[in-house]
């Protein structure tokens, strides 16, 4: 499933695709919430790699408006409950990730997205 | 495209029928069965020989991508299968939390694997009959209480593929291995269990290496990203479990068998290396005539021959491999960080005391992305490989 924390992680790889290339951006998105356990262990060490701004946006467009604009340097309990929710209680099922800088659409069906390209699509 | 050498193996057709045999005697004691002569076994298909074309990306979707949807039900059987022990020390070497990335990580065999030492794995594979399976698993970073499954509607129907004991959030990302699509970065380490061998030219698969280590966090000290990878191998041991379990999977590659002990055995020149092979998966017809509560079943299972609706004959689909002969999988690994820009660390464990420690001791000029071989070995027919890497900021000394 497309979590944010998965979303957090891709980008575009289209050719010569370089600028804007993340986050991609989501539509016509069909969320579910699972609600689980948080485990703050794997928050914190995963935090270094977050790209917080994206994050924001990312949750904000898709009515989340719980993560502060900037990353807490030190972190409440509060806070970590609504990481954890963003981050793994976010399920995005069904919908679109748009690249900003290419235009490129990739599709998440079932849950799983597709960042498959056309050979001619992919390059070094 | 993880390929799992030991389908499922049932037992000699011999044995089966025994088993039957007296069930169902005590069932009906009185007729004596006829005893059908058996036929000979057909004889299994063998790997063929296969000559790259010019349209590498085309070869591998038929002889590969195409096959894998084929077989993704048949081969997802053989999920709940052992994990290959030098996998599973591995993932649990990991710190705990670590997150990674399984490139061509097909049906998931190893998130549970991953999930019991505590780190969180994303599968990443081109096939969605594959990938099916894989997301039915749990997902990772989570506690250890709760957390199972309670799917609350937002928009639309909550996932009718939700399955018993089971959150359905396994991560999954349809891509292949030469999918860029991470950033770089992400990853505490990365594995691609037995599917760079599906790509047909040395140039892919130096590409799906690259692109295996480049999502992975590159530090400036410890713990460094990891990975490992497995690929078939040439060498094949006579008696490995490959040869056993193809009662209904691939065969050992009896090309490249024949010719290794042809060159060992009797002094004859040595034969041209058949690495490149088009290897049979005998795609067997659904078993539903097995079940042993139907007196038709049984006779099914006596007579080798269907009695309710005629079994479809067995279809052979044929998946390319490239088999990786000794010294090639590092060589390849190597080369490919070369080209990338890595510096090679000297190794503590290489093959055949071969040792590459070149640089290790000259000043850098500047950040500098460095790998380290940390193993190589032979294990039941495969070469894998295990390494990390890291980055040496300039500010630092030499190591
Ligand atoms: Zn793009």
């Amino acid at each position: 499933m497309v979590r944010l924390i998965t979303h957090n992680m891709l980008a575009c790889h289209v050719k010569n695709c370089t600028k804007d290339n993340f986050p991609l951006v989501f539509s016509e998105v069909e969320l579910v919430i699972r609600e689980s356990e948080a485990n703050y262990d794997f928050l914190r060490r995963f935090m270094p790699k977050l790209d917080w701004p994206a994050l924001v946006d990312t949750a904000r467009s898709l009515g989340d408006e719980t993560l502060p604009d900037d990353q807490p340097e030190e972190w409440t309990d509060e806070q970590l409950q609504a990481l954890h929710h963003v981050l793994m209680e976010m399920h995005v099922e069904e919908g679109n990730m748009t690249c900003r800088g290419c235009g490129h659409v990739y599709p998440i069906s079932n849950g799983i997205p597709n960042m498959l390209l056309a050979e001619h699509e992919v390059g070094r | 495209m993880t390929t799992d050498l030991s389908t499922e193996s049932s037992p000699a057709e011999g044995s089966q029928t025994a088993v039957k045999g007296s069930e169902r005697q005590n069932r009906e004691p009185k007729l004596p069965r006829p005893v059908k002569a058996k036929a000979p076994p057909k004889p299994k298909p063998e790997p063929i020989p296969y000559r790259p074309t010019s349209n590498p990306g085309e070869d591998e979707q038929t002889a590969v991508h195409e096959v894998y949807e084929a077989i993704a039900p048949h081969f997802s059987q053989t999920r709940h299968k052992k994990p290959w022990p030098l996998i599973s020390t591995f993932l649990h070497s990991l710190p705990p939390n670590s997150v990674g990335l399984d490139s061509g990580g097909g049906n998931g065999k190893y998130v549970p694997t991953a999930r019991e030492a505590g780190v969180g794995l994303v599968v990443m594979d081109r096939s969605l009959g594959l990938l099916g399976d894989a997301r039915r698993q749990p997902g990772f970073g989570l506690g250890k209480g709760k957390g199972k499954g309670k799917g609350r509607e937002v928009e639309g129907d909550v996932a009718a593929y939700e399955v018993a004991g089971s959150d359905g959030s396994g991560e999954c990302v349809r891509g292949d291995l030469t999918c860029e699509g991470w950033r770089r970065g992400v990853f505490d380490f990365a594995i691609s269990i037995a599917a760079i061998h599906h790509l047909s030219t040395p140039l892919r698969r130096r590409r799906a290496v690259q692109v295996l280590l480049q999502p992975l966090v590159h530090a400036p000290k410890p713990p460094y990203a990891r990975f490992m990878i497995y690929v078939w191998a040439y060498e094949q041991s006579s008696g490995s479990k490959r040869r056993m379990g193809a009662t209904t999977g691939p065969p050992v590659p009896l090309t490249a068998e024949t010719a290794a002990r042809e060159s060992a055995g009797t002094g004859e020149q040595e034969p041209a290396k058949v690495q490149d092979v088009l290897v049979p998966w005998v795609l067997q017809p659904p078993k539903a005539p097995r079940t042993p509560s139907t007196g038709e079943s049984s006779g099914a299972a006596q007579s080798d021959e269907p009695v309710q609706v005629p079994a479809p004959e067995p279809q052979v689909l044929h998946r390319y491999y490239h088999l990786f002969v000794q010294g090639e999988l590092r060589d390849l690994v190597v080369s490919a960080a070369k080209e990338d820009g890595y510096r090679v660390l000297g190794s503590t464990e290489g093959e055949s005391g071969e040792t590459e420690d070149e640089s290790a001791s000259e000043p850098l000029s500047s950040d500098t992305r460095w790998i380290k071989i940390r193993g190589v070995g032979w294990e039941a027919d495969n070469w894998w490989i295990e390494g990390e890497v890291g980055i040496r900021p300039v500010s630092l000394p030499p190591v």
